[in-house]
């Protein structure tokens, strides 16, 4: 029974086994065990997938998995800042006046280095000529970097930097010649440039030199700017930086944004006249001695600064080889950052307010003594004489400081100050340059006001100002009586954009009839005097000035700032010119040494700004003119 | 022995009649089971001699009997479910493949940019020509520009125009030698403009032809002023001498 019983259990379990296995061989016993064999074996592996798969969860989510975490979040991403290119300057007529070049960074990468004497080798030979890296030790130099061991932290080191196009091309004229070179000697390393590399980068290049050095100023070696517009325009032309955050997973990488330049810039400045002034500039300061000189050249009617110098210049490519200069006390922009006492060119001013005031007339007439008292203090005329009746046009050609303190004290502190204020006098001039100083101009208020001070500012003693600041002042005699801000950005580029700059004109301080009237008696005193600074072709309408320096013991007994202020034609104005030569030594005086290169200047320049002598313009106007009144079209 | 043969089961199908599908469904598992069976029994006879045999025995019963016992022969069961694993394991690899086909070019494209990125930004090899070398990212195209720009301006720069001009013979220019002359209509030189003005550009823009935008008014002052001119040229024609009139 056990034994049907046990073959019926048989029976019965093949019967079952054959339902459940489709796949039975025809001996159902063996069938049977050849089965369980298998799903032993199946068993086994899904265990050990299973196995596996629980290790992964666990890996995953588990606290083992929290280490890789951490540990992979810091590497995964890598911040990076990108700077954009400097933009560019460019002059009014789109010379290029500041740029970028390219030039390169050479380093070691010391995980693949091989040889460190064939890098040292060659990077010595190549920037032989560099400065800086003509030195004997440069080699010793890039050896020990060469043949040190790459660290985690430290495997890439800078060996040379501002690397030209043609050293480039030096060191991988030399790099190609190793490729394929061989061990010299069996215990010696074969000769190999492995692990030297380059990135291009920027750097900031002038290409006219020292060319309008003094507005331009200069950018460090990081690209900041130091001076002039490079510093005050630094965020248009650096552009904006941005951080980006790089994925090292290639299905996290993104398209990296364009990287726009920094914005460019366009100057009032035109090259050839600037060129021109440098020039004159120069020679003027050389042949009068002078310590240092000055000249602006402005368009009166819109502010425009045509040209702009200062004796101190430098290649702004080189600025690191003049200490002197960077390190000085004295403003690298001398018309815009330094402050003097004017001396008589104020006068002009004075003038002015007095006929507008309705002070005085042209015609009106005083007795010049050559002396006047006043808050207890004597005043003469420059020469210490007296010059009789004068009316106010000789009050300007002889530059009676007499005859201004008259008026002075005629219009009384009050109008005058306001005048003077309204001239802007005292404060700065708005110029789209970095540092401008306020100068300085005593209030009828202030504690250190006396009464002698209303004597001396009415002849530009005892005020401080920057010819800058004058030009703008005395533009508005130039220009109908409304001042004009002086520029030197016509506009900038930036996003695919150009923008034009618009200046809000300062004020009107005088009446349109005043400008015109006191700009007829300059010239005329100008003409009567035959003044040094008339100009061929020209009439034009100017002030000398003269003005003593003042020290801590006071005046200077010598030394003297000339100064000369003109524009032209007078009848309508397109050229004003300022000039001031400090501490000229072949004469002390500003018509003798200022006035003559007022007149050389106005002429350059007016035949590089297409500006035809008064003879041929008023030719030329009166045709349009008869052709407009006969409607018949040229 | 309790177990009912093909016939059996055909003669029981044949008994119940087709009365419903659900029944005949059910006859024909049966019959599917017993079939195994019987293959047992037989010591292992083909399937197709069986098919054979439960086709003549059904052909002597109903053709439809014999198509559902065929359909549920054991290896067209067994066929479809290795079939429809087997699809499925299809499916599954065609949507992998295409999903690996997808990540591998993302993938190659990611490293391409991240290539770019560090050519950007990273440093290029000396020794080594750049397989890459032909394609340059826009940011270094930029930075070659600039420094040709660069170069172009030094080649330019007034010193060295001078000394050329100066070389060919030329001389500063004099402003007695000047010699002016009116040009109507002379523009003169203008500043450089490196981008358009940001202000929009307004233009009028109309499909309205003239003959539909002029007026009554319009209309008779035309026609008007048509007559008269024709008039005019009528009298003038006739007052000119015949010889004076010119070929």
């Amino acid at each position: 029974m056990r034994r049907s019983g046990s073959r019926r259990f048989s029976t019965q379990t093949l019967e079952a086994a054959s339902r459940i296995l489709p796949f039975t061989g025809h001996d159902g016993e063996s069938s049977l065990r050849a089965s369980w064999r298998y799903g032993l074996v199946a068993l086994f592996f899904i265990g050990v997938g299973f196995g596996i798969v629980l290790q992964i969860l666990r890996i995953q989510f588990g606290e083992v998995g929290q280490v890789f975490r951490e540990e992979i979040s810091s590497l995964e991403t890598v911040y990076h800042t990108f700077y954009p290119g400097r933009g560019d300057i460019y002059d009014k007529n789109g010379n290029l006046l500041a740029g970028s070049r390219q030039v390169y960074e050479v380093a070691i990468d010391l995980y693949y280095v091989r040889n460190p004497q064939t890098i040292a080798t060659v990077m010595a030979t190549a920037m032989k000529s560099h400065i800086g890296y003509d030195r004997p030790e440069y080699y010793f130099e890039v050896l020990a970097k060469a043949s040190q061991n790459p660290t985690a932290t430290a495997n890439y080191i800078v060996v040379a930097d501002y690397v030209t196009e043609d050293e480039l091309s030096l060191i991988k004229e030399l790099g190609a010649s190793f490729l394929y070179a061989t061990k010299a000697k069996p215990n010696e390393l074969a000769p190999s440039l492995a692990g030297l590399v380059f990135r291009p980068r920027l750097q900031r290049i002038y290409p006219e030199k020292d060319l309008a050095s003094n507005i331009l100023g200069f950018t460090d070696w990081d690209g900041n700017g130091l001076y002039g517009l490079e510093l005050a325009y630094n965020n248009l032309l650096a552009g904006q930086p941005f951080m980006r955050v790089f994925s090292i997973d290639p299905l996290a990488a993104d398209q990296m944004p364009k990287i726009e330049k920094g914005g460019d810039i366009i100057l009032t400045i035109q090259r050839e006249v600037q060129a021109a002034v440098e020039d004159i500039l120069d020679r003027a300061v050389r042949d009068s001695g002078a310590s240092a000189g000055t000249i602006v050249v402005m368009n009166p009617k819109n502010g425009e600064i045509l040209a702009m110098t200062s004796s101190r210049r430098i290649d702004p490519n080189r600025y690191y080889d003049f200490p002197e200069i960077i390190n000085s006390q004295l403003p690298f922009n001398m018309p815009f950052g330094q402050t003097y006492e004017p001396g008589s060119v104020f006068k002009v001013l004075t003038m002015a307010a007095a006929l507008d005031s309705g002070t005085v007339t042209p015609e009106s007439t005083y007795i010049d003594t050559g002396y006047i008292e006043i808050g207890g203090i004597g005043i003469y005329n420059w020469n210490y004489g007296a010059w009789g009746e004068q009316n106010m046009t000789g009050c300007l050609q002889h530059s009676l400081n007499v005859c201004m303190v008259t008026l002075a004290m005629k219009m009384g502190p009050t109008v005058f100050y306001n005048y003077m204020r309204a001239f802007s006098i005292g404060r700065t001039s708005g110029m789209d340059l970095a540092g401008e100083p306020r100068g300085r101009l005593k209030n009828v208020d202030d504690k250190d006001w006396f009464e002698s001070d209303l004597g001396t500012n009415s002849f530009g003693q005892g005020v401080a100002v920057t010819p800058i600041q004058m030009m703008a002042a005395i533009s508005a005699l130039a220009n109908d009586g409304q001042m004009v801000q002086p520029h030197v950005v016509y506009a900038y580029a930036t996003g695919g954009r150009q923008y034009t700059l618009q200046h809000t004109p300062p004020g009107s301080p005088i009446k349109a009839e005043t400008a015109r009237t006191i700009t007829e008696m300059l010239a005329q005193s100008l003409e009567e005097e035959a003044s040094n600074s008339l100009v061929e072709g020209y009439r034009v309408s100017g002030k000398t000035g003269t003005a003593q320096i003042p020290t801590a013991t006071g005046y200077h007994p010598s030394l003297t700032n000339a100064s000369f202020v003109g524009w032209g034609p007078s009848d309508d104005p397109q050229i004003m010119v300022y000039v001031w030569l400090q501490e000229p030594t072949s004469s002390p005086w500003g018509s003798v040494v200022a006035a003559p290169v007022f007149s050389e200047v106005f002429q350059r320049v007016a035949v590089l700004t297409n500006l035809p002598p008064d003879a041929v313009r008023l030719q030329f106007k009166n045709a349009a003119a008869r052709v407009e009144l006969s409607g018949v079209t040229p | 022995m309790n177990r009912p043969t093909n016939n059996a089961v055909n003669v029981a199908a044949r008994k119940s009649g087709m009365a419903g599908l659900e029944h005949t469904n059910q006859i024909g598992e049966r019959s599917s089971r017993s079939q195994n069976s019987t293959t047992q029994r037989n010591g292992g006879n083909s399937s197709r001699s069986h098919t054979r045999g439960m086709a003549r025995s059904s052909a002597a019963t109903s053709p439809v009997r014999v198509r559902l016992a065929d359909d549920r022969a054991p290896w067209r069961v067994q066929m479809q479910v290795a079939g429809s694993i087997l699809l499925g394991l299809v499916v599954m690899a065609v949507v992998a493949l295409f999903y690996l086909n997808v990540s591998a070019k993302t993938a190659a494209l990611g490293r391409q940019i991240q290539f770019y990125t560090v050519r950007l930004d990273g440093p290029h090899r000396v020794t080594v020509d750049d397989p890459e070398g032909t394609i340059i990212p826009i940011e270094e195209i930029d930075i070659q520009i600039a420094g040709l720009r660069a170069r172009l301006a030094e080649l330019n720069s007034l010193e060295r125009i001078e000394r050329r001009a100066q070389e060919m013979g030329f001389k500063p220019l004099d402003a007695n030698s000047i010699v002016y002359l009116r040009v109507p209509g002379y523009q003169p030189r203008k500043a450089i403009r490196l981008a358009p003005e940001p202000a929009p550009q307004v233009a009028t823009i109309t499909n309205v032809l003239p003959a539909y935008r002029s007026t009554l008014i319009d209309a008779v002052s035309q026609g008007w002023s048509s007559m008269v001119n024709k008039v005019m040229a009528a009298v003038i024609s006739a007052g000119t001498p015949a010889e004076q009139v010119q070929p």
